[in-house]
């Protein structure tokens, strides 16, 4: 009879709390805002609400997985602006105003590497860094007119998050990342921030 | 031993997947915020030569005919005369505004111009773009010039799914040119001072069009201070 409930425990025990394995995957979708920093900033500032992400991660030690990450990220700035051009050894000065429409559009393409505090199960914070390519497209409307500059980035992206349990094999979390992208094609480097949450499951 | 039966959770987990991308991928444009009517089309464009003798003009003659520039063969023009009144008292208001007096064409000797007069002339064009598209591919071209590196980069028909299609539109162009009558020409070339380029799409109702050609010609003269006379 003993061994019988010991033995009721262990089942419940093993239904009841997922077996966190190395070796298991978790993929996960987040939505993601961001907020462009630096001279990104001065083409496309403010925070910009439309993002999302998707990505994997692979437990290769209890508290250490590698993976990867893909996302689009899109900043925008609308606007009525006058802009001088008076640059010297020019005979001609020009004053150009009107509706301008700038955006930036960011596809990271990425692998990572991530370490977590705690035991599985628990809420645990998550640090990691991605590192990869940009696919980044600027472009620049005036009137009938537009100007698009688009290029391949190498780049890097730390980022912190919250891993908080939500159920069986599913987690959420929450977190923010600084994205890097190097200068590329005449386009100098692009910066911003994500603030970013979402769900995972395994 | 019972088996535990897994099934139903991981039909609820494919569930999970397909609702969020859904809803995830509807927080997503491209492009939010473009353009949501002719206005904002519009864009106001002034050049100025630097070392002209500004503030030593104190009159201004502006010839009351808006001239119409149509393409050859043609006998249609775009930009509607209508609203021509409307413009050259603008002009005029501009220049007045900023301390010039007006003179009368008719009192201007061609030959003995006043010399601390300028000649404004008034001039409208409008482009026909056309555009074509096909799924995977966004392109079109246009003709009308603009200023270097810049092209026709609006027009509808985002492809989705496959398909080709084509549309045109029109643009509108209003030219304000400050002559000086005093410089040394040929037989063919007035010096330009400075010129005021409004331009936009047409359409749109007459009484939108009449507020954007006040705002315009108005802004014209508010990006140049440096017209101000007697300075």
């Amino acid at each position: 009879m003993k061994i019988r409930v010991l033995l009721a425990m262990i089942m419940v025990l093993a239904v009841g709390s997922p077996a966190y394995a190395q070796g298991d995957w978790w993929f996960g979708f987040a939505y993601e805002t961001s907020l462009a920093s630096g001279n990104t900033a001065d083409f496309a500032g403010g925070l910009s609400w439309r993002g999302a992400s998707f990505g994997g991660r692979n437990m290769v030690k209890e508290n250490v997985s590698v993976g990867f990450w893909t996302a689009w990220h899109v900043m925008d700035e609308i606007g009525v602006e006058t802009i001088d051009f008076d640059d010297e050894g020019f005979d001609l000065g020009a004053t150009v105003t009107g509706d301008f429409f700038r955006y930036v559009n960011s596809f990271p393409i990425m692998m990572n590497v991530h370490w977590y505090s705690g035991l599985p199960g628990n809420t645990r914070i998550s640090a990691g860094l991605n590192g990869g390519v940009y696919y980044i497209e600027r472009r620049a409307e005036v009137g009938i007119f537009a100007v698009t500059r688009d290029n391949w980035h190498f780049g890097l992206a730390p980022e912190l998050s919250v891993i908080m349990p939500m159920g069986w094999r599913s987690r959420g979390f929450l977190g923010a990342r600084y994205n890097w992208a190097a200068s590329a094609g005449g386009s100098g480097s692009i910066t911003y921030w994500n603030f970013f949450v979402g769900v995972a499951w395994m | 031993m019972r088996r535990v039966v897994l099934n139903g959770t991981r039909k609820l987990a494919r569930f999970e997947v397909v609702a969020a991308a859904i809803l995830i991928s509807l927080a997503v444009s491209c492009y939010p915020g473009e353009l949501t009517n002719v206005a904002q089309t519009d864009i106001v464009a002034t050049t100025f030569v630097k070392d002209a003798a500004w503030g030593s003009f104190d009159s201004v003659v502006v010839l009351d005919t808006v001239v119409h520039v149509i393409p050859e063969g043609s006998d249609t023009v775009e930009v509607s005369r209508d609203y021509d009144r409307q413009i050259i008292n603008l002009v005029r208001q501009g220049f007045t505004d900023y301390g010039y007096t007006l003179i009368d064409q008719n009192s201007v000797d061609p030959d003995d111009p006043p010399q601390s007069a300028a000649l404004i002339q008034v001039t409208a064009a409008s482009t026909t773009v056309y555009w074509q598209w096909y799924s995977g591919w966004w392109g079109g071209w246009g003709w009308w010039g603009g200023w270097p590196g810049w092209g026709p980069g609006w027009g509808w028909g985002y492809p989705c799914c496959g398909g080709v299609g084509s549309t045109t539109y029109n643009t509108g162009s209003i030219f304000v040119d400050m002559l000086d009558l005093r410089a040394e020409v040929d037989d063919t070339t007035i010096k330009v001072l400075w010129s005021a380029t409004v331009n936009g799409l047409l359409g749109g109702t007459s009484a939108g069009t009449e507020d954007r050609i006040n705002r315009d010609i108005r802004q014209a003269f508010v990006q140049s201070p440096y017209l101000q006379a007697n300075q």
